[in-house]
């Protein structure tokens, strides 16, 4: 038993000394629509920063807050504001989660290029997502069925979709429920009756996006709130952003930073 | 306890039927060595799988969601060298914003026993001295307070705990209150109650304080069961010494019966932790562990435990 116990102690020890390296280094994780906009700034800063690491995940927004409040990442990425039980469990820890709107996204609800609607009220898409009306002629389409397309329950874009478009009501069990913004734009495209709902910067010629409440999701729009489907994207540090993680976050704050915002499709906030 | 009765057998099926949702799982796994000694004498040198825990998690819709969790253990007790325990069987629906009423096998929301994470390979002083079990039958009301600044619960359970039921449990429940308030980031205090018949009250003081590596967790227990009151506290620094590791101390003291001489009992905890990664858990815990009843030879045990999980979402 002796021997058991010194090969434990080694095995450990080897992988603590491997832990102390320390170098200047940044990781995130969180949002998956936050992702691009983190991934472009990471390689831009690292260029102009050789001598930074930047590590950058995805996993969705309550993993990265999650992630914040044990202290594994640096920044969480959240396309959505701290709920009050990870508020609570972050103050626990002694951890002052404080968010910085790098961007606004405009959730885009999209169809077929095919199909002639071009205009959802708030209740008709409320009505379609949660089973209510099932036809595409009961709002002034053909009479095919709709295929109803999510993101799934982890999402940040379908927690606020649910909130600013379903009044939180539930979506319907038979919608198909699609991992990433790019699932849900492809689907759409490949299917004549389908609805889904993506974030801005994922809107393409193979997807017609429609107008809600009579107003189309453009840039300007959801700037200005008149576009209804629209919110902040954020990312949290542990108090006010210091260090490597506020040099980074006033980078993507910077006009270089807002470019990469603004060529990803995402609404600059400066 | 009727009117919850009622408001549960016309809110649940409502929700519970409105469709399907999203289903998750989890398995937690502890595997431990343990050598026990008395008087300088091994009484115990064994690996054993202490926990195997798998637990499902099923959301209806964001007002109703369900958990069941079974404990599989290996066990020399019964016929067939394994056993069984359900840990969790509730159903958790959202009656308010911040504020859920959880009904079934769930939590004992009281002192630190609720969400206990085995900071060492030991119990909760409450779990340890056999004041409350971890899981309990009833119905509880709880939430959050605004701005992550603490939480409540109120709950109405059997009090036997969960591994008594049928002819074990007596006609009296126990109604238990708990709060714990957050007033600065890294400070909470907190403070629960348990009442059961005409004769059991306990009350628990809990205080946790976090500054940057470095936490502390103390927990002050007092029990009154008829004629006989006992105290006791447990004080317990954590130190952060590394991303991966953290090195832990802790002191247990227990006086079963305040009017008598020679039934104290202290308890002294050292070691580490020591993480190969956070999320999921995969850990390794190594802690010595002397425990001396007033009056008798103390007990040493050495526990070296591999502990690990893995899910299919965030739980």
């Amino acid at each position: 038993m002796k021997r058991i116990l010194t090969a434990l102690g080694l095995i450990t020890s080897l992988y603590v000394g491997e832990g102390w390296t320390r170098e200047r280094a940044l990781t995130l994780a969180g949002s998956t629509t936050v992702l691009p906009i983190a991934q472009r700034a990471a390689e831009e800063f690292m260029n102009l920063h050789p001598d930074v690491s930047i590590s950058v995940r995805g996993g969705g927004s309550g993993v990265g807050i999650a992630a914040l409040i044990d202290g594994t990442v640096d920044i969480a990425n959240s396309s959505r504001p701290i709920k009050t039980k990870e508020l609570k469990k972050a103050r626990e820890k002694g951890i002052k989660p404080v968010g910085t709107v790098i961007a606004k996204d405009g959730i885009a609800v999209i169809v077929h290029p095919s199909n002639p609607v071009g205009e959802l009220s708030l209740a008709q898409i409320r009505a379609i997502y949660t089973g209510e009306i099932n036809k595409w002629k009961e709002v002034g389409g053909e009479s095919k069925t709709i295929v109803v397309i999510s993101r799934d329950v982890a999402s940040g874009t379908f927690e606020v979709f649910k909130k600013l478009a379903l009044g939180g009501e539930r979506v319907r069990p038979d919608a198909l429920m699609l991992a990433s913004n790019k699932a849900v734009a492809t689907t759409v495209a490949k299917t004549p009756g389908a609805i889904g709902y993506i974030g801005l910067g994922y809107l393409s010629p193979e997807v017609k996006a429609v107008k809600v409440e009579g107003v189309y999701p453009s840039k300007e729009d959801v700037v200005s709130g008149e576009y209804k489907l629209a919110r902040p994207l954020f990312m949290y540090t542990d108090g006010e952003p210091r260090g490597l993680a506020g040099e980074f976050i006033n980078f993507i704050l910077s006009p270089k930073g807002q470019k990469i915002v603004e060529e990803l499709g995402f609404v600059p906030v400066k | 306890m009727a009117w919850m009765v009622l408001f549960l057998g016309l809110l649940g099926p409502a929700h519970i039927c409105a469709g399907a949702g999203a289903t998750k799982f989890k398995v937690y796994t502890w595997f431990r060595y343990t050598m026990g000694t008395k008087g300088g004498d091994i009484e115990k040198s064994q690996f054993a799988v202490k926990r195997g825990y798998l637990r499902w998690e099923h959301k209806f819709s964001d007002a109703v969601k369900s958990r069941v969790t079974v404990d599989i253990f290996s066990s020399d007790e019964g016929p067939h060298g394994a056993g069984l325990k359900l840990k969790d069987a509730y159903v958790e629906f959202k009656v308010a914003p911040e504020v859920e009423l959880k009904a079934g096998l769930q939590k004992t929301y009281f002192g630190l026993i609720y969400d206990w994470e085995y900071i060492t390979v030991e119990k909760a002083l409450e779990d340890k001295q056999k004041l409350v079990a971890s899981k309990d039958y009833g119905i509880s009301v709880g939430g959050y307070l605004p701005q992550g600044y603490g939480e409540w619960r109120l709950e109405v359970a059997n009090g036997e705990g969960y591994n008594k039921a049928g002819k074990d449990v007596d006609e009296s429940p126990a109604y238990l209150a708990n709060l714990r308030v957050i007033p600065i980031p890294g400070i909470t205090v907190g403070a629960s109650l348990l009442k059961e018949g005409g004769d059991r009250l306990l009350v628990a003081g809990t205080g946790r304080a976090v500054l940057g590596p470095a936490e502390v967790w103390s927990e002050f227990l007092r029990s009154e069961k008829g004629d006989v009151v006992s105290l006791g506290f447990m004080l317990m620094p954590v130190f952060g010494i590394h991303p991966k590791v953290d090195i832990v101390s802790r002191c247990d003291y227990w006086d079963k019966d305040v009017d008598k001489d020679g039934d104290s009992l202290t308890r002294y905890i050292a070691g580490l932790n020591y993480y190969l990664i956070r999320e999921p858990k995969v850990m390794v815990q190594a802690f010595w562990e002397r425990e001396r009843q007033e009056g008798e030879d103390p007990e040493d045990e050495l526990s070296i435990q591999l502990r690990w999980e893995f899910a299919s979402g965030k739980f």
